[in-house]
């Protein structure tokens, strides 16, 4: 496998409450290689964009990293200091948000975006030399040049989710995280979004992490899946295995609840109970409320991340 | 087709503001009071610009009987030394323009920084300057501007950085909450995930958001700033005098009215009232203009 860019070491993120501590990300750790999109999976307030948040150090308070390292490209992100990490984010990690409709400033024009984050961070290109790039930068995204001077309420969802991820490959990051970038857009954009993101991905040699609740935009994009539940990370796998064999119970549950056509069943499989609360987890292994195959160990012990199969991780007891 | 585009509707502040919105089913109420508030505040800074060529008479001088009621020669009348009331209001206006142009100024430069500040940055700066600015505001402002412009002494300036003292308040407190709110929009989030500088967010991304309610506020504390111009010159803190002011002559001719002679007292008054409601008419027609959600209901 080719150089790992980003590897993050038993990171956990807390988020102190008047009734006590939220622990979001519970000592995850995960590497991303080069030129690989990782997806990483998980229901709603599973802490999968807390982790992204938590890369960039974009956290909002109250939220703090409680512990664990993220390393970059050898740097220990935890360890720069505010304008060292400022100048970290847009140049070699960027971000694409969820809502394409917010994401701009309603008072700058595409324009103004573009050139703003070039110059932001190469303050040596003169203002039309950003602008010419700015130019060959939509251009590849599929958007025509006269719309750079548009503002972004005259831009429909799909071209400003288009002009966001310009603005993320603006000066050839080295990893972009993706935080739900299709959730907000109608199936048939979010479709030719995601052709666009594949094809990108392809020619530029992209590193990706892929946060979705989106099983169907994981299969399409993802090389690896890591799968979060409650703040931890369950399973980690190549695509192909994950969706063919599932090794963790939960991966095995969130796949059963796809509305899948081929299935002959009347019934979606679905999942009984719902996310533990967080403030007051259960003890053991967090998914054991839930889980059809708990055993006694489960509802005392927490399972440890360990390979079960050569680049097949999991956290269960079933695999000891 | 393509011919069709080109018959469009006027454009620019003054149509949008002219033309108004639907009021009561119809559309030229507003168009006739925006024509009036326009042209009202047009003709007022021409007044205070050509005033010596406007005004009939000296405004400081006797030019014509105590007391005369008004007729062709003085239409507003005569004060009690015999000077022309009409002049007199035309002078004034010169200073109550000044006043309260100056005092909005000196509020929006010392309370839209500190509001942007406050709001942006937070943490123990914001607790401090937020006590401050709400102990000010807690103050009543009329008493307010009294006690200062008495520690001040009289003297436009005075008056202005006395008035401005009370108004500080409002623009901190419009802004901050603003910035609070337009700190938490994705838009801005997004911009920090891009490297943007603080100071780039809070100029480029965060004040432009927060411009139009400020021009809205800006013209109706001219509003405020006028009535609290005349409320110190009819106490007596304002400019020397023997110069003409709206709010002292009011004070003089106000012990006249018990015997019938309304004019030194109707006149000043009414002009203060006109201007007042002038700035605040135009306020909330800024308001509507800038804020297009206002117009559709």
């Amino acid at each position: 496998m080719s150089e790992p860019v980003l590897q993050i070491h038993n990171l956990s993120v807390d988020y102190p409450t008047h009734v006590g501590v939220v622990r979001a990300v519970d000592d995850v750790s995960l590497t991303v290689y080069r030129g690989e999109v990782l997806g990483l999976v998980g229901e709603s307030g599973c802490g999968k964009s807390t982790l992204g948040m938590a890369i960039l150090r974009l956290l909002r308070p109250p939220g703090k990293i409680a512990g664990g390292e993220i390393v970059f490209d050898e740097h220990n992100l935890l360890g720069l200091d505010d304008e060292a990490m400022r100048r970290l984010r847009g140049a070699h990690i960027s971000m694409i948000f969820q809502d394409p409709m917010t994401c701009l400033n309603p008072l700058q024009r595409i324009s103004d975006h573009v050139v703003e984050t070039i110059r932001t961070h190469q303050p040596e290109v003169s203002e039309q030399e950003a602008r010419r790039q700015a130019t060959e930068l939509i251009d590849r995204l599929g958007i025509m040049a006269e719309r750079l001077d548009d503002y972004p309420h005259q831009l429909s969802g799909g071209m400003r989710q288009r002009i966001m991820i310009g603005l993320a490959l603006a000066l050839n990051a080295d990893l972009i995280i993706a935080d739900e970038p299709t959730t907000s857009l109608d199936v048939i954009v979010e479709a030719q979004f995601l052709d666009l993101l594949k094809d990108l991905q392809r020619r530029f040699n992209l590193t990706i992490v892929l946060i979705t609740h989106n099983i169907g935009v994981i299969a399409e994009l993802s090389d690896r899946v890591a799968v979060m539940y409650a703040g931890k990370l369950v399973e980690l796998a190549d695509v192909y295995p994950l969706f063919d064999d599932p090794l963790h119970p939960y991966t095995r549950g969130l796949l059963n609840s796809v509305p899948n056509i081929s299935l002959t069943e009347d019934h979606l499989q679905i999942m009984s109970g719902s996310p533990p609360d967080l403030i007051n987890p259960p003890p053991g292994c967090k998914f054991h409320p839930r889980c059809p195959r708990a055993m006694d160990r489960c509802r005392v012990e927490e399972p440890p991340v360990k390979e079960v199969q050569p680049g097949r991780w999991a956290a269960c007891w079933l695999y000891e | 087709m393509q011919q069709a585009a080109t018959i469009s509707e006027p454009t620019g502040l003054l149509a949008r503001f002219l033309r108004g919105r639907k009021w009561y089913g119809t559309e030229w109420y507003m168009t006739v009071t925006g024509g009036i508030i326009v042209t009202f505040i047009v003709v007022l800074t021409l007044v205070s610009f050509f005033t010596p060529r406007l005004a009939p008479y000296d405004p400081e001088s006797r030019t014509g009987d105590p007391f005369a009621s008004p007729y062709a020669a003085h239409p507003f009348g005569t004060d009690q030394l015999g000077r022309d009331i009409l002049s007199r209001i035309i002078y004034g206006a010169q200073i109550v323009l000044q006043v309260a142009l100056l005092s909005a100024t000196f509020s929006f430069v010392v309370g839209v920084p500190l509001g942007l500040l406050s709001g942006y940055l937070g943490g123990r700066l914001d607790r401090v300057l937020s006590l401050v600015m709400d102990s000010i505001y807690a103050f009543p402002g009329l008493i307010l501007a009294i006690a200062l412009a008495a520690l001040l002494g009289a003297g436009i300036l005075n008056m202005s950085v006395a008035i401005a003292v009370v108004y500080v308040p409002i623009f901190f407190r419009l802004v901050r909450g603003q910035v609070l709110s337009i700190k938490e929009e994705l838009y801005v989030e997004a911009a920090r995930s891009l490297g943007a500088r603080g100071r780039t967010i809070l100029w480029r991304y965060i004040f432009p958001n927060v411009i139009p309610s400020i021009v809205v506020v800006f013209s109706l504390n001219i509003a405020d700033a006028i009535i609290t111009e005349a409320a110190l010159a009819f106490v007596g803190l304002g400019v020397d005098p023997s110069r003409p002011d709206w709010g002292y002559d009011i004070y003089r001719g106000r012990s006249e009215l018990v015997g019938g002679r309304w004019w030194p007292v109707t006149f000043p008054g009414l002009a203060i009232a006109l201007v007042a409601l002038g700035f605040s008419l135009f306020g909330e027609g800024l308001s509507e203009i800038l804020n297009p959600r206002l117009t559709e209901a």
